[in-house]
């Protein structure tokens, strides 16, 4: 766990790190969420909203399930109070990602103005809060937040770029390739829950994953939090047996604290 | 419905979604480094994004809903397995699309 902070950042290249984020983002990760947005704008059209409301949706939610609530649920003839619990509960991830990112990226102790912070987790998307999990202390905090800003800049460039072009390119792809497409996109977010650094992560996913769809045809949206909350505990509850490597019980000594 | 309201619609949209990341930024700023807390909320996190992920795996909307769930289940199958062996992303997602699309040819 404390690999990170032995790291020393003075012996990176922050600036090549970055560029490593902006080149690792072509390939895979772009066009994934490219593909999605296109996806999203397909259903905002058919929902009857405009092009600057589909690209505003994008960049202002930045949230694939919560913004594909929004248009589905407007479609469906939902009220408003209903549409905002729907997008609110389906995003409720968000808060999480973002501290769980601002750690992992050293965020929370940059000498930075809060608003700046704010403008850089607007970034955060599942796509590259996942990404940038599997290289937990493989690069120090300083240097993976350099990672995280060129490869989210690049993730949410091509996100609102993808709504914009999927508010017309829908009729030239052809329905079977989009489909295929919109059904791997959740398998490779959750290939990268199964690369994730952490053990406890993975068995999280686990848990997580098969608790959703369990309580789903229950108690609805509301399965995700339950999913969350109830798989993640479980996780944190049983950590010393599942990755004993990690949590040993022995290893309570503060000897870690002096970090820097 | 007017335009105003669709705009509106967008406004609550953003604002649903943007007041989880502000307060996450507040928390964030403030937990305790490498407490239990931590722990528990990127387990949480991870837990509530193979949640929603499943979700559209098992109960899509949209196009995707006019596949069959075991197209979807052998593919995300297929991924996981060569994930695990080979740990290479490339090779996995290549596997679920050639899963998915074969049994989708087979299928018409």
């Amino acid at each position: 766990m404390a690999d990170a902070s032995s790291l020393n950042p003075d012996l990176e290249d922050l600036a090549a790190l970055r560029r490593k984020g902006v080149v690792d983002a072509i390939g895979v990760p772009i066009f994934s969420i490219f593909a999605n947005m296109v996806g999203f704008s397909a259903i905002a059209r058919e929902a009857g909203f405009d092009i600057s409301q589909a690209m505003a949706t994008s960049a202002l939610v930045w949230g694939m399930p919560g913004q594909v609530a929004m248009a589905s649920l407007h479609m469906a003839g939902a009220s408003a109070l209903v549409v905002f619990t729907a997008v609110a509960l389906a995003n409720m991830r968000m808060l999480l990602m973002v501290v769980s990112g601002m750690d992992l990226t050293g965020l929370r102790d940059a000498p930075m103005a809060f608003w700046k912070k704010v403008a850089l987790m607007q970034m955060l998307a599942i796509t590259s809060w996942v990404h940038i999990g599997q290289f937990e202390g493989q690069y120090s905090k300083q240097g993976l937040l350099s990672y995280f800003i060129g490869f989210a800049a690049m993730v949410y460039l091509f996100g609102i770029l993808g709504t914009g072009l999927g508010y017309y390119v829908t009729e030239w792809v052809s329905d079977d390739v989009l489909m295929v497409i919109l059904a791997i996109t959740p398998m490779y977010i959750l290939m990268m829950v199964v690369n994730a650094r952490q053990l406890v992560n993975r068995y999280a996913g686990l848990f997580g994953g098969l608790l959703c769809p369990l309580t789903y045809p229950m108690i609805g949206e509301w399965g995700i939090m339950l999913g969350g909350i109830v798989g993640g505990s479980l996780v944190v509850l049983t950590r010393r047996w599942l990755d004993p490597k990690t949590y040993a019980p022995v290893k309570d000594t503060p000897k870690e604290a002096g970090h820097g | 419905m007017d335009n105003q309201s669709l705009w509106l619609l967008v406004g609550l949209a953003v604002v649903g979604t943007f007041s989880w990341r502000f307060l996450g930024v507040v928390i964030g700023d403030r937990i305790p480094k490498d407490s239990v807390w931590s722990i528990w909320i990127n387990a949480v996190a991870y837990a509530m994004v193979a949640g929603v992920m499943m979700l559209l795996v098992v109960f899509p909307t949209g196009l995707v809903a006019a596949s069959e769930m075991s197209w979807r289940l052998l593919a995300l199958l297929a991924a996981v397995l060569i994930m695990m062996w080979s740990r290479n992303m490339v090779v996995a997602i290549f596997a679920a699309v050639l899963v998915f699309a074969l049994m989708m040819a087979l299928a018409r």
